[in-house]
């Protein structure tokens, strides 16, 4: 019994690491210079994260690969996610999905401004930010938990 | 793509622009595309306030009143292009020294469509390549002149459903972060 717990917890701690290894590569304080196209982000082994990757390109990346112009976090810089992450991944997706406009009186527009999105393509893309910016032990598991929409 | 890259004794110019009276050794030193920069990054950053502090404050969050093109029949803000266009209008009666136009490939109204040929090939410039500016020479009437672009991007939700529903518009598609058009420098050339 002790073993298969062992082997367990180095099952997961393989995981957690592989998630992690990629978005590692990418994150620091003020992200990746310029700006951040999707080629330059590492494709997730997890595949609601590799789709949130995916949703990312097309409508968040117009907004969050760096565009000063918008005030959206930068994706990969960890400076700015920091304080975002801490609300708590559920806490950003209904900022996500309903819309927000933040304490500096930037926008986030409803669901990217694409109101065909699903709450579970916006959940992935989501997570897949936080993944690249600092979060990735958190976004794996927010993908993995009950809190996570399932259309 | 300019090239050239010029010297232009800049204090009356930035104490026109920015209300600043630079120390002669750091003006006299700058250059044409360095003045543009800096006058554009005191024009993106006000509109920008404004966009934020006032409309996405006042409009979007507090929903108090709302922005619109017709403010004065709707007794509304002005939009933030608006904004843009009206502080345009009082510099070109205020000095020759510069000035500066909100142009699109895809204007609502026609006379803010691209007249020039460096126009044309500066505003397809930045559409084409997001996040750089464009530079160029040009000669009109007999001047010339040092002209920038510099993006213009849809930063907020009104931006983009504007555009993409307003009747007189040649674009229909617009997305948050798009390039909806391009913001114009010129400077005469001594």
């Amino acid at each position: 019994m002790r073993g298969w717990r062992c082997h367990w917890v180095v099952a997961c701690l393989l995981l957690v690491t592989g998630a992690q290894a990629g978005a590692e590569g990418v994150a620091s304080p003020k992200g990746l210079p310029g700006l951040v196209a999707l080629d330059a982000l590492p494709v997730p082994e997890d595949p609601v994260l590799a789709l949130g990757r995916e949703v990312w390109a097309e409508p968040c990346m117009n907004c969050h690969n760096g565009n000063r112009y918008t005030g959206a976090p930068k994706i990969t810089a960890t400076e700015a996610w920091a304080p975002r992450i801490v609300k708590g991944l559920p806490q950003l997706l209904i900022h996500a999905t309903e819309g927000f406009v933040g304490p500096k009186f930037t926008e986030m527009p409803a669901r990217g401004g694409n109101p065909d999105l699903t709450d579970r393509q916006v959940a992935a893309a989501l997570a897949f930010m936080v993944w690249a910016s600092g979060g990735a032990e958190g976004a794996l598991a927010y993908v993995r938990s009950t809190d996570f929409p399932r259309d | 793509m300019y090239t050239k890259m010029r010297k232009f004794k800049a204090a009356a110019l930035l104490a026109a622009g920015l209300s600043v009276v630079a120390p002669a050794t750091q003006a006299e030193d700058m250059e044409y595309q360095q003045v543009s920069d800096l006058l554009h990054l005191v024009m993106s950053s006000d509109r920008t306030v404004y966009t934020r502090m006032i409309v996405n404050r006042l409009a979007v969050k507090e929903g108090v009143i709302k922005a619109s093109e017709h403010f004065m029949d709707d007794k509304a803000l002005v939009l933030p292009a608006q904004m843009f266009r009206f502080g345009a209008e009082m510099v070109a009666e205020e000095t020759d020294a510069f000035s500066y136009s909100l142009l699109s490939l895809w204007p609502i109204n026609k006379q803010n469509a691209p007249t020039t040929d460096l126009e044309k090939e500066g505003l397809q410039y930045i559409a084409d390549n997001p996040g750089e500016n464009f530079y160029g020479e040009e000669e009109l009437g007999g001047t010339t002149y040092f002209t920038a672009f510099y993006p213009d991007i849809s930063v907020a939700e009104a931006c983009s459903s504007c555009h993409n529903e307003h009747k007189d518009s040649p674009r229909t598609d617009f997305e948050g972060g798009d390039v909806m058009g391009g913001v114009v420098i010129r400077i005469p050339v001594d």
